[in-house]
């Protein structure tokens, strides 16, 4: 009896701390049987697949998709459509012309197709959704490539000129984002700001429900431009907490899971899991705030990345499913110039460099200045494994070389405020995959839009500055080999890590197609029998 | 002569604790496991087997061996080492917390209790804003304005705790400020000052003792889930409640991560809850007619 009472008291303990952690809202959805069509061997008609995803979006507008979560490419359709190596081609738009300056796009779009509420997609509709998605006031996430449109025209039903003020060689593949789909002009004119809430747009999925923090379902279009689509729903549940994903997932409860870290993911594969790793096109780095002080010198930071060993990071962080960060551009790209040389994992080096500039070792293993400071960075971490494991382990390295670190944890919300007032010194961070290498590179441009590390290399500004005017592939890349020269020479970021984004599928789901920007294409997909 | 019936009372109730304990079980698990953490918290260099905060990538997840008695968490660091040194962070918190809270606590009480008038009344709201919220809800709001790290959890659990004590305090001092013994101390010439701080505050000790014991047990457990949520002690610190949090993920391929702070924390609560209980029970003047 005694010893009853000790396991139950010892359970509640255990219990008891882990209840603290945030609540796993995980209703079943309703499940409609998958049904087999004329053969028994081929793609079969309904269910339901189930993607389990740690928050719900803001709204369930396809245009105001901030996180891919992608919802977007199922629930509507660009004018043109990355394919599987990246290369965007021709969609909703069935042609296109490109004027020889490089600035007016003629687009000659499908016909007969309809949006969900039965209205037609025309050239005015296409010209409504562009001029939609560029509202100042609508929280979309606009690329550069596209804040150049000068003048949208409708030339006729079926046609669209789109004129920008400069030639862009990213202006076709911002046209391929999925939220840059269409939406219909009449939904967007009678429902107002309630459209947010009951989108209407022309992809293969049609909204249905939408349940902030717990449900999001999608219901299938019959009249999808491209044929009806396999399955009834596509749901989309809220599950907070990682471990609880991956069970669900193992009971089958969920049928893919999205940006899954590496370690789950082999496991997951191991237990007969589809596992598709892209083509590690993400991107991993240190974040250096270069307002500071010591942050400013580019020998700091060149130590800095001789005593972070990537490999080591790649094979504990990403169980190798990485390839190492060099100079801005992939190892996976066309452009990639293996001739650049950057700070390689060397402490010596490292040491030296931290002598040169005074900094000391003394006997506690930390270095000094002449007046007695420690060399003492403050990590911003965010409370995730995916980001707090990397920052541990370079934690370490840089306490190897005598810099001394320490770590304030926070919500993303608050590293992302932090970031953008410049309020931090050291953070890592991670951005989702673009194949493109003039895309790549313009992630150093100091007015890419997300330019945590506060910097400003005027010859590295004007070089991709005149690379994105360029369209003809040679020079573009003797241009980007030049990029690369200068961001080894200095190191306005260190690179760590080019990871894959990994889904994880239950094997039941069959030709959910994904592309290298890890959009997902629903609409051929279909569900094996259980 | 008040100053002799509070220490006689003071020494019987040390002398029915001494009793408690040797007649209850729990007690004298609560004293034994409070005896060992207090070994580990002051021998813990001298205890722990590896540096806690050393990394061994190449042990990762290793379970438990020769080398690593508790083995190893997500980075390779021993967890042995980790839980040892661990008890000084989460134990010293909840008590810094605990003592913190007191403190402020008790001076509110005292005054509010003596003087009454709006005094009281200001007192009194303050304690009822601040128990409005329950507690770890008071404790997360207070660290995410504050931001994580060691002092702002101390300070947390310190504000958390200061009305409970203000308000105990108050009630002890309002049935004692009318007792002979302080119309005496008056009487032969004691100022405010030494009535507060020498008559009244020494027989509110008992009460505030059990409350403390009792206290420091939730301390601990908010430490860990302030810890566990992220709002703690940031990493590489070893604390019980982040070595929780971190366990949690890889639950089903390395139990061990998570149990050996799991049990410690656990350990150190229900020790510190029997001892409270021993302590009510023998300075509990209802209670001398029962042993």
């Amino acid at each position: 009896m005694k010893r009853n009472l000790i396991v139950f008291l010892l359970a509640l303990a255990m219990v008891s701390v882990a209840a603290c952690g945030p609540a796993d809202p995980t209703p079943a959805p309703d499940v409609t049987p998958v049904t087999p069509t004329d053969t028994d061997d081929g793609p079969h008609r309904g269910g339901a697949l189930r993607i389990a995803t740690p928050t719900s979006p803001v709204s369930p507008d396809p245009q105001l998709e901030q996180t891919n979560a992608k919802y977007a490419s199922a629930m509507t359709d660009t004018l043109m459509l990355a394919d599987a190596d990246g290369v965007p081609q021709p969609f909703l738009a069935r042609d296109y012309e490109v004027s020889e300056d490089g600035t007016v796009y003629t687009f000659y779009l499908q016909e007969g197709v309809i949006f969900h509420d039965g209205e037609p997609f025309n050239a005015e509709a296409a010209k409504f959704s562009i001029i939609r998605f560029l509202d100042p006031d609508l929280a979309t996430r606009k690329e550069p490539a596209l804040m150049k449109i000068a003048d949208i025209e409708a030339l006729d039903t079926y046609t669209l000129r789109i004129t920008l003020d400069a030639p862009d060689a990213l202006f076709l593949q911002a046209m391929s984002n999925p939220p840059l789909g269409m939406v219909s002009p009449k939904a967007v004119e009678e429902l107002g700001d309630a459209f947010e809430e009951a989108p209407v747009g022309l992809g293969p999925y049609k909204y249905k429900s939408f349940i902030p923090d717990e449900l999001t379902v999608l219901e299938r279009f019959d009249d999808y431009w491209q044929g009806t689509p396999y399955m009834d729903e596509i749901h989309w549940v809220v599950i907070p907490e990682l471990t609880t994903r991956v069970m669900e997932l193992e009971m089958g409860n969920v049928d893919v899971l999205a940006f899954l870290d590496a370690r789950n993911a082999l496991a997951l594969e191991e237990k007969g899991f589809v596992m598709i790793e892209d083509l590690r096109f993400a991107n991993f780095w240190l974040a250096m705030n270069l307002e500071h002080p010591l942050l400013s010198d580019v020998r700091m930071r060149r130590a800095m990345c001789h005593a972070l060993d990537r490999q080591l990071l790649i094979d504990e962080v990403t169980y190798g499913l990485a390839d190492p960060g060099y100079a801005g551009i992939q190892p996976a790209s066309w452009a990639f110039d293996p001739t650049v040389e950057v700070c390689s994992y060397d402490p010596e080096k490292a040491g030296e460099l931290l002598d040169d500039m005074g900094w000391h070792l003394a006997d506690d293993g930390f270095r000094y200045n002449d007046e007695g400071t420690r060399l003492h960075f403050e990590w911003s971490a965010a409370n995730r494994p995916d980001n707090l494991i990397p920052t541990e382990i370079a934690q370490q390295l840089f306490r190897d070389v005598g810099i001394d670190s320490s770590l304030t944890m926070g919500d993303h919300i608050w590293r992302l405020t932090s970031a953008r007032t410049g309020d931090f010194e050291i953070t890592m961070w991670g951005l989702s995959a673009s194949i493109n290498p003039v895309a790549q590179a313009d992630r150093s441009h100091s007015e890419f839009y997300w330019n945590p590390n506060r910097h400003y290399i005027e010859e590295i500004d004007d070089l991709l500055e005149r690379v994105a005017l360029e369209t003809d592939e040679a020079v573009i890349k003797e241009m980007l080999s030049e990029f690369q020269h200068l961001a080894a020479e200095h190191l306005p970021i260190v690179w760590l890590y080019h990871n894959s984004t990994i889904t994880v599928l239950n094997p039941r789901v069959k030709d959910l197609f994904i592309d290298p920007s890890n959009y997902f294409d629903f609409s051929r997909t279909w569900l094996e029998q259980e | 002569m008040s100053q002799d019936t509070t220490m006689s009372v003071s020494r019987s109730g040390w002398a029915r604790f001494g009793v408690q304990v040797r007649k209850s079980l729990p007690a004298k698990v609560g004293v034994l496991i409070l005896f060992v953490l207090t070994l580990m918290i002051l021998l813990a260099p001298q205890l722990s087997t590896h540096d806690p905060i050393r990394q061994h990538l190449r042990h990762r997840l290793e379970p438990p061996s020769a080398d690593f008695i508790l083995g190893t968490d997500h980075l390779g660091r021993d967890i042995f080492s980790r839980v040892v040194y661990g008890s000084r962070i989460s134990v010293s918190i909840g008590a810094a917390g605990v003592l913190t809270g007191m403190i402020i606590g008790i001076g509110l009480g005292l005054l509010g209790g003596y003087y009454g008038g709006n005094l009281d009344h200001a007192i009194l709201w303050l304690c009822d804003l601040l128990l409005a919220f329950p507690g770890i809800l008071l404790a997360i709001t207070i660290m995410s304005v504050l931001g994580s790290g060691i002092i702002n959890v101390v300070i947390a659990i310190g504000i958390w705790s200061v009305p409970t004590v203000a308000r105990l305090t108050r009630g002890q001092v309002l049935s004692l400020k009318s007792a002979e013994f302080i119309d005496s101390a008056r009487a032969i010439g004691a100022g405010d000052a030494r009535i507060l701080s020498v008559h009244l505050l020494s027989n509110t000790f008992g009460v505030l003792l059990v409350f403390a014991t009792m206290r420091i047990a939730t301390a601990i457990l908010t430490v860990a889930a302030l810890s566990f949520l992220g709002l703690g002690i940031a990493p590489p610190t070893p604390e019980w409640g982040s070595m929780v949090a971190i366990g949690r993920e890889y639950i089903r391929e390395a139990p061990h991560v998570i149990t050996a702070p799991g049990i410690a924390i656990f350990l150190t609560v229900m020790a510190c809850n029997f001892l409270g209980d021993t302590l009510q029970d023998a300075l509990d003047p209802r209670m001398v007619g029962r042993e």
